[in-house]
């Protein structure tokens, strides 16, 4: 269940515009990060903080792709609502900015490995003043699992056999299996606190634009009306000071659906930021004077699905033949503006929550996917498939992933494969992932995606494991399943990641899919604003308490 | 004049319950599964979306859903957005101020400015009509997604004049929030106007009845307003009708560039969504529109020439 197509910036009727000063936009060639200090931490040739702030900012504007939908957490799935919700709600666990797990509204003991007991913060209280109670958090778990609540996380709860209140701020979850990859999911959205008093008087309605949520986090509600945007204040009696004071009077989240709308307003200060995925006029904001561009960990990650059982690519060989032609520096320029890398595998420095040096030597030892057509020639000769047809997923109507489809297709035409493009309409891409008849109808198609938490795993679970949630093409692995599954039991962190890191070696090397591009977490700021975190932690955790103000 | 009125409303509410089947139809038709928008174009389990489609009545039949949509119509409740979780009543109670701001803006440049340049280009000549005739077919050539862009990065970024983005609060500052908008959208059809109207104009001048009113000596001024303008407004009328009606729709383009909280901007957006209930609701307010603008309309036939007669056939 963890992966976007990310469809984000699609209007049909405006690709135009986009396309139009993505050309220009390209010329000038944005140049990726260069490097600096150390490479022992994994994410040191990134941003973490941004440049803390120094004065109040006021009004905050910031901006997503579409407007939010939901502050329902377990319906929180996509950029907008996970930007949103976690300033509003505090998870069990938190995620910190630099991608590491702390305690959130509550801390826990792990007395046996098949037992985790949560004690809530004593301070916790929600905006009306009432008290954060065990009631509560066994409430809101017991709706995030329950597969009957409409949320979309009940999956991720399947070792759980029961959560219930041991006291007024403490309470058990028993496994039936031990499960640490819980603690990943309890530090996003899924492990949020709501009010079961409010919740339960709201009914289906909880959630909605019209009856709105009641938390503990450090931003309260403060208006939301659909088409201006989701306005939230800081909580004067937030009870976590460990955490910094908003420097600001007000935050409003809205949806520019726009490229050239997002570009003008940021320029001008209408607009104070915002996280991008592919944003078409990212060259031409890196130069302008008003507007600060800055790249954290890679999170996301591109690459082209496969879900071929059969024909050239269901073979490993051809899979890698492929992977060897491919253009990776022309995709990263065209289509990221540069804020990209070569990858290695999948999930790169961004995922990284624990064990991160572990995992950064394993990245390491693994081959940059760099373009080597001699190879790639010799290993499709040996596979002797050359002159037969592929199919390729595709939509003309998203340009980021139709641009990163034909340089597939033309790397696979470059070693003697017959490509046929399937040309859908953008609102139909969607199929590719939901419906078998569309994805066995393609071999290969591209996405952007991303897991629900800070661990590689998080993505291979959904599609290296039977019955994963993307196991499109049916793949398994014995070894793999036995690695990912060790490491979901395994309970410290550096064996945990090295069992993920066995599995990472085998998805990597049999290229179940084909990374194409580990793009850099990209964050804008207008110069007026500063301190949001680069890294994705904007997705799970309070990110926005870090922001304010340059006095400028 | 009654049975005028009684004849069109009837004729409004046949159209309004056409349009509404035609529009559901299409929608039911078109590609996508409305709950891609609930779950941001994630894979979501089997089961939960079997859930949604029940919630939602999608796993109904067409005729079926139509019906349950059509009958709480009539009974005024049109409905919630899937998506946003909102009555429709509401969303566009919420959006139509911004709507009808800019199509009344709009339609002010497109009357004033297109009008107005028609005129003074079919009664001068030389460098003058020429003149217009370069701003019309300039001004033609600018579509609307392309105005918006130029004028934001010109009057928005470089000059700081006006602002990019929203609709602003109060009356000044929402005019002033308006203009680029209004400009943007109305840019083809001031060309339109303008060509149509200086057409107009310049055939009245060459008709028999005014060369006998300028040889019979009449001032120039009495000519051009009594028997030029005059029997010249029935074309300018028409067009200006159906390009005011027109705007609605096309104002989503601008609204979107400039983040304005409009109606056009969400019927795209829903469209694509597949959000049922918001693009029947949003269209018929469209429908209802253009009805409306279309008697208007022959009303002001009737008014500017007294040969027309209200609800009068073809012989």
């Amino acid at each position: 269940m963890l992966d976007s197509i990310a469809p984000r910036r699609t209007l049909v009727g405006f690709v135009g515009i986009g396309a139009a000063v993505a050309l220009t936009a390209a010329c000038s060639g944005a140049p990726a990060p260069t490097p600096s200090g150390s490479a022992s931490a994994a994410t040191s040739k990134y941003t973490v903080l941004t440049p803390a702030p120094t004065a109040d900012a006021g009004d905050v504007v910031w901006a997503t792709y579409r407007e939010t939908q939901t502050l329902d957490p377990i319906q929180a799935f996509d950029y907008p609502e996970n930007t949103i919700d976690p300033l509003l709600c505090d998870s069990l666990l938190r995620q910190q900015p630099d991608m590491t797990i702390g305690n959130g509204i509550a801390s826990y003991t792990n007395p046996s490995p098949t037992e985790f007991d949560f004690t809530l913060n004593a301070a916790a209280k929600f905006w009306d003043g009432t008290p954060v109670t065990s009631a509560d958090a066994v409430f809101s778990l017991k709706r995030a699992a329950d597969p009957a609540g409409g949320g979309f996380y009940a999956g991720s709860f399947d070792r759980v056999s029961s959560i219930e209140a041991t006291g007024d701020k403490t309470f058990k979850i028993v496994l039936k299996e031990p499960d640490y990859w819980l603690l990943g999911e309890l530090s996003a959205t899924p492990g949020e606190v709501v009010q079961k008093k409010f919740a339960e008087a709201k009914g289906k309605d909880f959630g909605t634009v019209g009856a709105g949520t009641m938390c503990s986090g450090p931003f309260k509600l403060e208006s939301w009306k659909t088409g201006q945007g989701v306005k939230i204040v800081p909580n004067p009696d937030y009870w976590d000071s460990t955490l910094p004071k908003p420097k600001l009077k007000s935050f409003t989240l809205i949806g520019v659906p726009d490229d050239a709308t997002f570009t003008a307003g940021l320029k001008t200060g209408a607009i104070s930021g915002g996280y991008v995925i592919a944003l078409s006029t990212l060259g031409q904001l890196e130069t302008d004077p008003n507007v600060n561009v800055y790249q954290g960990a890679p999170f996301d990650s591109a690459a082209m699905v496969i879900s071929a059982t059969k024909g050239p690519l269901a073979d490993p060989k051809v899979r890698q033949a492929v992977s060897f032609a491919l253009d990776r520096k022309g995709i990263i320029n065209t289509v990221w503006k540069g804020a990209g890398n070569i990858p290695h595998a999948l999930q790169a420095a961004g995922t990284w929550g624990t064990a991160q040096d572990t995992f950064q030597k394993a990245y390491d030892a693994l081959p940059a996917l760099d373009q080597d057509l001699a190879k790639a020639k010799e290993l499709i000769t040996a596979a002797g498939v050359a002159g037969q047809n592929i199919t390729i997923g595709t939509s003309s109507g998203i340009p980021a992933l139709n641009s990163e489809a034909l340089a597939f297709k033309a790397a696979a035409e470059s070693i003697g494969l017959k490509v046929t493009l399937q040309n859908v309409s953008p609102s139909n891409y969607i199929n590719y992932f939901i419906d078998p008849k569309s994805w066995s109808s393609v071999d290969a198609f591209a996405t952007t995606n991303y897991g629900d938490y800070a661990d590689p795993s998080g993505l291979y679970k959904t599609l290296a494991l039977k019955g994963g949630s993307q196991d499109f093409s049916n793949w398994e692995n014995a070894d793999v399943t036995k690695a990912l599954s060790s490491a979901r039991s395994e309970a410290d962190p550096v064996k945990r990641a090295q069992f993920v890191i066995d599995a990472q070696k085998i998805i990597t090397d049999q290229l179940v899919w084909i990374p194409l591009v580990a793009p850099n977490n990209v964050l804008l700021m207008n110069k007026k604003v500063t301190g949001a975190p680069a890294t994705f932690q904007y997705m799970f955790g309070p990110w926005a308490v870090y922001l304010g103000g340059t006095g400028s | 004049m009654l049975a005028f009125v009684a004849r069109r409303l009837s004729m409004l509410a046949a159209t309004l319950l056409v349009a509404s089947f035609a529009i559901y139809g299409a929608l039911y038709l078109a590609p996508g599964s409305p709950l891609a928008a609930l779950t941001g174009g994630r894979t979501v389990p089997p089961e939960v979306l079997a859930q949604l489609e029940v919630r939602y009545h999608l796993n109904e039949p067409f005729l079926t859903r139509y019906w349950l949509w059509l009958t709480s119509a009539l009974r005024g409740d049109l409905g919630e957005s899937i998506p946003l979780h909102e009555n429709v009543s509401t969303l566009i109670r919420e959006r139509i101020g911004v709507t009808l701001g800019l199509v009344l803006l709009t339609s002010l440049i497109i009357v004033v400015v297109g009008v107005g340049l028609g005129i003074i280009g079919a009664l001068s000549c030389g460098f003058i009509d020429t003149g217009v005739l370069l701003v019309s077919t300039v001004s033609a050539a600018l579509p609307a997604f392309a105005a918006a862009v130029l004028l934001q990065f010109v009057f928005g970024v470089q000059l700081g004049w006006f602002p990019v983005l929203g609709t602003g609060d109060g009356f000044v500052d929402g005019l002033k929030h308006l203009t680029l908008p209004a400009i943007a959208l109305a840019a083809t059809s001031v060309a339109l106007v303008t060509r149509v109207t200086r057409a107009a104009v310049r055939e009245e001048l060459g008709r028999e009845h005014v060369q006998t009113a300028v040889s019979r000596g009449l001032p120039w001024s009495e000519v051009v307003r009594r028997h030029v303008l005059r029997n010249a407004a029935i074309p300018i009328t028409t067009v200006v009708g159906i390009t005011i009606a027109s705007l609605i729709a096309l104002a989503a383009v601008v609204e979107t560039a400039f983040g304005l909280n409009g109606l056009g901007a969400y019927l795209v957006q829903a469209a694509q969504n597949k959000d049922f209930a918001v693009v029947q609701g949003i269209s018929l307010v469209l429908v209802f529109a253009f009805v409306i603008t279309n008697v208007v309309i022959d009303i002001a036939y009737a008014v500017l020439d007294p040969r027309v007669t209200l609800g009068s056939r073809a012989q």
